[in-house]
């Protein structure tokens, strides 16, 4: 009986140690709680939420050539898939897409409502420069997410349980608004790019002109709220002001320097910046050149896919003094012959065959090179881009172009005929005394030249309100004018980008577990 | 007049409100006349049975009344198999006492006992049924044991116990481990597939040395594995790896499969539970067994592709102008290669394997020392070039009787084993994570597609790693049988269990047990890609990119557990039988894991020794645990043995969630009516035994991460996951990313099955015919999903207690004794299961639940499965194949072009890129074009009915078994099928010889596209087929030498037998083996792509013991 009692009271001892046997605590992950405290901290936060901009689906890959189709350019041979423009909510590419964006948001996030940790540890300086960015960053993310799917679920607090009903669609209006506050706020908050020296991190100019080009995106389609074109002036003003940029004199510099990984402050003022070539542990190269390039069938010359086709309508932009038009589409191919490859060049009618040309992967500084991955930056906002919006906006606002538009808008003509900037040249500067109209279509001309491939211009067609009618043309220039090899493929893709193109669907897998989500229509 | 009485209870001739005549017997030696008079009158009580209970006293009783007075005397006798031959080594003791002796070669023994009472004795023997006499007269006996068959008054292992099969008030199945040993198998649960009701085993393919998947009763869970808990010699294990287990040391496998049986094992029982038993030693003379056999094993089907000549018409077809530069130079035509040999890529790359199995076993005890000591070795070779699977094990358990109180014992198994080989359903091209997913990258895409023909010197095309006329940066093909044969591709395991017990019995009636155990899993795979890989070579993107390279990934699991259990057993007043357990359990689980990949390796003669020489291109290192700590009781009550209760309850506290939802609740009762004992039953002479069984229970689920109830930050560098991939360059250097990749949900519990069990078990003429049938209802609810999450949270999955999934279903067993003569016997086993699973309900309100297929291949990006509610955790979703166009469906432009009908619906692809002969999917919205919404379900790869159908002979010395196996209904998604019929538009790509039948401006009535006419790569019910197979799986032939002639060669049993494995299979599944699923998952069931080959093996062995 004794042993019995014993035996109960031991069973009783191991009960109350039961507690103790199941608290376990990871011994391989670290929790949010205890982290965001020393700057190193700061910074690792810093990198996760940009990181986010190099994944494939976005400016890794997807935003060279499959999320923005248009009038510049066309996929060789793509008949399904997105790359034809052939897909519904279904298609991974958009959902990771769409997934990819929102999880920089949610790092964001977590980022803004953990930094309190670091106070007391940080710098103020630091902690305010980390605040501005993630700030920033939580801004551009929506931005990009509201430009291409409309209305989209705006998300300023960070998920604290699978459990939380997951978020409506808020209206454009107040995603917009946000975007602005976000901004607005960041700014005073950001450092001058002169201070970095790189091109990596948000300053207090690139702020600026991404604020520059969410309002010139406000003012025009789908949200037409025209009083934002002032602000749009004002924000590309103050970077023009700020001292801290100016135009590369050489055109085709700026992409050298993209694929050399050369920082060019004053040309650039922000670049997704991809590094390595993927061959060891550290795998954050792009695909820069590798997938928009020309194309190349030897790794050792630089792999390139046949994807990217330029247009004859860019190519007809440019006026043959113009020096961007032979960089931006390139002249010739690699002609792969054994194990080497010819540089071969395009005959003059071979206008459709020509691939993008900005980066080329010959300049390519490290190797051995890899198939698909290289450190190549991608270009986010230019000074070019700047100058143009300035003239855009200004010519809005003033009714018609003020001197101070010719300006900015030259500037980056000269440039691209390797004139001096600031030396009026009448063979290459605009017409004089355009009307309003006149200029405005001037400068969306001038956008397709010098900012062909940068994965802009279905934006700007967007914005424009006339993505869909140009395809549309487009279409049917293809079927007019392309080689029959090439024909099927590009009329395709044009003519499928119809009214609902305008924005991409709400992708499934959000659809399909976000019950207080719509669809966008005609998808 | 004991056995008298005891026989006429057992015959249940009177009910047992008499008192047992052992009280009366207690305190005299004689036999009043009042006492048998009491005993005629309790025989006159029983009308019917009166005549014979009377001449029954006479026989039994009278005897010995007058022999009763005597001292010591010898008995002889001998002891015989059913054939009458001399059974050398059975155990035969006096009952009620240790004195014993065993039978030498002559099946004889000698044997002193007390003369004064009555005295019986007990003649055991291995594989036979145990048999007690009662001495007489007599001074010489002959004894016949009677080979061993299952019956009631087996004992079977239960969670925590064993019990007599007729006290079973749950549904369990045990194996019959006689017909499964006559399958010469590597691992046992190769040869489980259609042993038992409800218990579906099936391969991934033919993969040697890898685990087959085990379902009890349908999957419970969507998106966590619906394993069974294993216990291995009342070890419980989640994830065993059964390869580590030698088949002949097993005696006995157990499947527990109602709530009632399972629920003491509490919250991982819900899947149910697979109880193994190791063979133990058995007192009396020391056994030698030994079992080895060698076989052969070929595939039993290969893919049939086309000749060289309609390859070459094919290639001409799809791309006219390449084609004719490769094929029609130097003066040849198409008819050229009409007589054209060519390459047979299989003959090549497949071959007759060997395998071949040794196992020698020494067991033998004391009545205080019991021991068993066994070692095996395995080496498989298989069906594909250089690839195998080889096992060295060995296993010793000691029992030993310390004083009448204690009892201890240590059981440890211990193997290695080493795997190698590409694994034919993953890509040539993994580098630990940088898979391209490429279809051309798999094995079998070489094998089956490499060119039969190159147009120039076919041998040149045979020697070269590399076609030359293959763009290698987007086509992975390489020559399949240099690939192979340059393959370093090997997964070592180290694996220990151990456990030891003490047992203490006290009070009589209680009995304390302290158990502990290990186990350890160490594994190591180690991959090295040389320059005739598809992953090293120069030729190749991967071999381009990253030089030679190779990896080595080490894994650890290690638990401790430890186990105290307190019974208590009595029967009171001769019918209140009364047991029970309670118990309190620790268990603990370590993971750890790293790996390193380099690449780059300078030099290749060294193989994985020098990845250090590379660049580092990945590396891991995690670890985790998770301890549990359970409470569990059982009550086991029976009236009379009549009516059978059991309640269980047990309480488990796991660290898997969080502090104050740890703990989950887990009770059952069932009762169970012994029918046959009622007098209304025993009426009915063709009915000898009936039972009905009744149960409901709580049964749960916690196999989710570690840590799921965290959220979590990490620092991945190179991982390859869209949503932990992390880190930037600033100012080209990289920074470390921290990001949060997964968020926490505190409110995680354990999930719940509710079971409802009905049974009913019926022996009939003499239980020569025995039935179980058993119907069931089980509930999942608070199923923890890995749900997905919307994108918009910021993370793609989390755990989460939502949805729920019903799975009802019938099971039947039928065995039967149809002959047994002395010289011929034949008996039967049969067995049906029928299971309905449905999704009741999903996540949130979601409406569906569609899955992708892990890579295969890059271009198909759908989801071919969809779990809807109200319907089959898994279905096939796509679109339904309508078809090919017709020349009707165009208008025929000047130009001659043909155009699309208006009318006529696209097949998701432009149009204006649609010709006659492209394949047509049906527009089932009827908007005109067909997208995703014209998606439906297509198919269920779950079947309507499993089962098995073994049969026994015997014919003198002769035994035989065949065994058939099916599955029936479910539907598969034939990949192959797809890529080979015309999907892979790459050029000089083999296809099935069957396209050579496609669509032609001459063969229009084909279902077969026109080349290059597949259009958008969509799943569709065209690539949807029947998988339904009925397979005789095992024919085993046996021809026992006969014990006199063994005698001579002090030899107890010699076997030798033949026997063949995968035989025929009845199939309407085009491809090669209906048995397939190598995307195997509660999601993604069915999928062939790929698949290693499933092999016919034909072996010879012997066993023999001494």
């Amino acid at each position: 009986m004794k042993k019995i009692v014993t035996i109960l009271i031991l069973a009783a001892l191991t009960g109350v140690s039961c507690k103790k046997f199941l608290d376990s605590k990871p011994i391989d992950f670290i929790s949010p709680v205890n982290y965001y405290n020393t700057e190193k901290d700061l910074n690792q936060a810093l990198a996760g939420m940009y990181d986010r901009l190099g994944d494939l689906r976005v400016y890794g890959r997807g935003m060279h050539y499959f999320m923005v189709h248009s009038d510049e350019f066309f996929i060789k041979g793509a008949t399904s898939g997105i790359n034809g423009f052939v897909f519904d909510a279904s298609n991974l590419e958009i959902g990771r897409h769409w997934e990819a964006v929102y999880t920089g948001i949610e790092r964001a996030n977590m980022l803004l409502e953990n930094i309190h940790n670091a106070e007391g540890n940080v710098d103020e300086d630091i902690i305010n420069e980390t605040r501005g960015q993630a700030l920033f960053m939580r801004a551009f993310y929506h931005f990009l997410l509201a430009d291409e799917f409309g209305p989209i679920p705006l998300k300023i607090s960070s998920t604290k349980t699978p459990e939380e009903d997951p978020l409506p669609r808020s209206p454009l209006s107040e995603v917009y608004a946000q975007v602005v506050k976000d901004m607005k706020e960041a700014i005073p908050l950001l450092r001058n790019i002169s201070e970095y020296g790189f091109n990596g991190k948000i300053s207090k100019t690139a702020a600026q002109g991404m604020l520059a080009r969410v309002f010139l995106t406000m003012a025009g389609a789908p949200l037409n709220d025209v009083s934002k074109y002032e602000e749009a002036r004002l924000y590309a003003d103050s970077v023009m002001q700020s001292g801290e940029h100016a135009l590369n004199p050489d055109f085709k510099q700026i992409f050298i320097n993209h694929v050399r990984e050369v920082y060019d402050v004053k040309e650039c003022l922000w670049e997704v910046e991809f590094g390595g070539n993927n061959q060891g542990t550290i795998r954050e190269g792009g695909s820069v050149g590798s997938y928009n390039g020309i194309y190349c069938t030897n790794i050792d010359t630089g792999w390139c896919s046949d994807l990217v086709h330029a247009t004859a309508k860019l190519y007809n932009a440019y006026e043959e003094e113009d020096l961007r038009r032979d960089w931006s589409i390139a002249d010739f191919r690699f002609v792969a012959s054994g194990n080497t490859v010819v540089r071969t060049p395009w005959g003059p009618t071979e206008i459709y065959e020509r691939n993008n040309g900005k980066w080329r992967r010959e300049y390519e500084t490290l190797l051995p090179r890899n198939k698909d991955f290289n450190g190549t930056n991608w270009p986010m906002l230019r000074y070019a881009d700047v100058l143009l919006m300035f003239a855009e906006a200004d010519n809005y606002v003033n009714g018609g172009p003020s001197p101070a538009a010719y300006r900015a808008l030259n500037q980056v003509r000269r440039r691209g005929y390797g004139k001096p900037v600031d030396v009026a040249d009448p063979t290459v500067d605009a017409p004089e005394n355009m009307s309003q109209a006149d200029f405005l279509e001037y400068i969306k001309n001038e956008r397709l030249r010098e900012l062909a491939f940068e994965g802009l211009r279905k934006h700007d067609l967007i914005r424009w309100g006339t993505y869909v009618s140009t395809m549309q043309q487009q279409a049917a220039i293809y079927d007019a004018t392309m080689p029959t090899a090439l024909k099927a493929a590009a009329v395709g893709q044009a003519s499928r980008i119809t009214a609902r193109a305008v924005v991409f669907p709400i992708p499934n897998s959000e659809l399909n577990v976000n019950h207080n989500i719509t669809q966008n229509p005609g998808w | 007049m004991m056995e008298s009485w005891e026989r006429s209870r057992k015959m249940g001739m009177f009910p047992t409100l008499f008192p047992s005549p052992v009280a009366m017997l207690a305190d005299s030696n004689k036999i009043h006349l009042k006492n048998c008079f009491y005993f005629l009158t309790i025989s006159c009580y029983m009308k019917r049975k009166c005549v014979r209970l009377a001449v029954l006293f006479l026989l039994f009783i009278l005897p010995g009344l007058f022999n009763q007075v005597s001292a010591q005397q010898a008995v002889t006798g001998k002891v015989l198999n059913a054939q009458g031959e001399p059974l050398q080594g059975a155990s035969v003791t006096v009952k009620g006492q240790s004195k014993g002796t065993s039978t030498n070669e002559a099946g004889s023994f000698t044997l002193t006992v007390d003369s004064g009472k009555v005295q019986q004795l007990e003649i055991s023997f291995t594989g036979y049924v145990t048999k007690t006499i009662r001495l007489n007269h007599a001074r010489n006996y002959i004894i016949r044991l009677e080979d061993e068959v299952k019956g009631l008054n087996d004992v079977i292992v239960i969670g925590y116990g064993t019990s007599r099969r007729r006290d079973l008030t749950g549904a369990v199945g045990d194996v019959k481990m006689k017909d499964l040993e006559k399958a010469p198998v590597s691992s046992f649960d190769q040869a489980l597939a259609g042993r038992l009701a409800g218990v579906q085993v099936t391969s991934e393919d033919g993969q040697p040395g890898v685990n087959y998947n085990i379902v009890i009763r349908g999957g419970n869970s969507i998106t966590q594995s619906n394993a069974p808990l294993y216990v291995i010699d009342g070890f419980p294990m989640e994830g065993s790896d059964n390869t580590v287990l030698n088949p002949d040391d097993i005696a006995s496998i157990e499947v527990l499969k109602d709530a009632s049986s399972t629920a003491i094992y509490g919250a991982r029982g819900a899947n149910g539970v697979i109880l193994i038993t190791t063979k133990q030693g058995k007192t009396g003379k020391t056994v030698v067994t030994y079992n080895g056999w060698y076989g052969q094993q070929k595939t039993i089907k290969k893919q049939e592709m086309m000749s060289p000549y309609e390859f070459v018409r094919y290639q001409l077809d799809l791309n006219p102008v390449s084609a004719a530069s490769l094929y029609l130079k130097n003066g040849k035509t198409l008819d050229s290669y009409r007589d054209a040999e060519g390459i047979d890529w299989q003959d090549h790359a497949l071959r007759t394997a060997n395998m071949q199995n040794h196992s020698v076993a020494v067991r033998g005890g004391t009545d205080k020392t019991k021991y068993s000591f066994s070692g095996n070795i395995m080496a498989q070779d298989g069906v594909l070039l250089n690839s195998g699977f080889n096992r060295y094990q060995g296993r010793f358990n000691i029992e030993q009787k310390l004083s009448d109180h204690f009892r201890t014992g240590v059981n440890v198994n211990y193997a290695h084993t080493k795997r190698f080989g590409q694994m034919s359903n993953q890509t040539t091209d993994n580098l630990n994570g940088a898979s391209s997913g490429n279809a051309s990258s798999y094995i079998l895409y070489s094998v089956w597609g490499y060119r039969p023909v190159s147009g120039g010197d076919d041998s040149q095309l045979f020697e070269d790693p590399f076609d030359q006329d293959i763009t290698s940066t987007v086509d992975l093909r390489v020559n399949p049988v240099i690939n192979l044969k340059n393959q370093y591709n090997y997964q070592f395991r180290n694996s220990l269990y151990a456990n030891a017990f003490l047992e203490y019995a006290f009070l009589n009636n209680f009995k304390l047990k302290v158990a502990g155990g290990i186990t350890q899993n160490q594994t190591r795979a180690e991959r090295f890609n040389n320059s005739n890989t598809a992953a090293g070579s120069p030729f190749t993107t991967y071999g381009a990119n990253f030089g030679i390279n190779g990896s080595i990934s080490n894994s650890y699991t290690s638990s401790w557990l430890n186990e105290n259990t307190l019974s208590y057993d009595k029967l009171f007043n001769g019918k209140h039988k009364l047991n029970v357990i309670g118990g309190f359990t620790l268990q603990r689980n370590d993971s750890k894991a790293n790996s390193y990949t380099a690449i780059q390796l300078p030099n290749e003669s060294l193989g994985v020794k020098g990845l250090e020489e590379g660049t580092l291109f990945n590396s891991t290192s995690t670890g985790s645990y998770s301890t549990l700590a359970s409470f569990l009781g059982r009550v086991n009550y029976s009236f009379k043995s009549k009516y059978l209760f059991t309640v269980s309850y047990r309480a488990d506290g796991s660290s898997k969630f969080a502090n104050g939802k740890r703990w989950g609740y887990f009770p059952s009762a069932a009762f169970a009516w012994q029918l046959g004992d009622e007098q209304f039953i025993k009426n009915i002479d063709a009915i000898s035994n009936a039972k009905f069984r009744v149960s409901y229970g709580i049964t749960g689920n916690n196999r989710v991460s570690d840590f799921a109830y965290l959220s979590v930050l990490r620092q991945n560098v190179s991982a390859n996951s869209a949503n932990t991939n992390s880190g930037y360059y600033f100012n080209n250097q990289f920074v470390q990313g921290t990001v949060p990749t997964e968020v926490g949900n505190n409110n995680l519990v354990w999930e719940k099955t509710g079971q409802f069990d009905l049974g009913l078990d019926l022996g009939l003429f003499g239980n020569r015919i025995s039935v179980t049938a058993d119907y069931y209802h089980k509930r999942t609810n608070d199923l923890l999903l890995d749900a997905t999450l919307a994108s918009s949270t910021g993370y793609a999955t989390a755990f989460k207690n939502i949805g729920s999934v019903t799975n009802r279903g019938f099971e039947f067993t039928l065995n039967t004794v149809n002959i047994e003569t002395k010289n011929f016997s034949w008996s039967s086993s049969f067995n049906i299961a029928f299971n309905r699973n449905r999704v009741e309900e999903l996540n949130y309100d979601q409406s569906s639940l569609t899955t992708r297929v892990g890579s295969w291949s890059s271009n198909f990006t759908g989801t071919p499965y969809i779990a809807l509610p109200g319907r089959e955790v898994a279905l096939f979703y796509g679109y339904v194949f309508d078809g090919l166009y017709q020349y009707e469906d165009f208008d025929q432009l000047a130009n001659g072009t043909y155009v699309l009908k208006a009318n006529v619906p696209n097949n998701g692809e432009d149009a204006s890129t649609i010709k006659p002969g492209f394949i047509k999917y049906k527009d089932i919205n009827g908007d005109g074009i067909v997208d995703a919404n014209d998606q439906t379900v297509i198919g269920n790869p779950i079947p309507d009915h499993i089962g098995g159908f073994s049969n026994n002979f015997r014919y003198k010395q002769f035994d035989l078994n065949i065994f058939f196996q099916w599955t029936y209904g479910n539907d598969l998604l034939n990949a192959n099928k797809i890529v080979f019929e015309g999907a892979e538009k790459r050029a000089n790509v083999n296809m099935l010889a069957e396209y050579a039948n496609r669509w032609t401006p001459d063969n229009t009535n084909s279902l077969l596209p026109v080349a290059g006419g597949y259009g958008p790569n969509f799943y569709s019910s065209r690539n949807i087929e029947d998988g339904s197979f009925l397979r005789l799986k095992t024919i085993a032939l046996g021809y026992n030498l006969p014990k006199s002639a063994l005698k001579k060669m002090k030899i107890q049993d010699l076997r030798v037998y033949t026997s063949a494995q995968n035989i025929i299979t009845w199939t309407n599944y085009s491809g090669v083996n209906p048995e397939v699923s190598v995307r195997d998952s509660p999601l993604t069931p069915g999928f062939d792509w790929s698949a290693y080959p499933q092999a016919r093996t034909i072996t010879l062995g012997l066993n023999v013991t001494f």
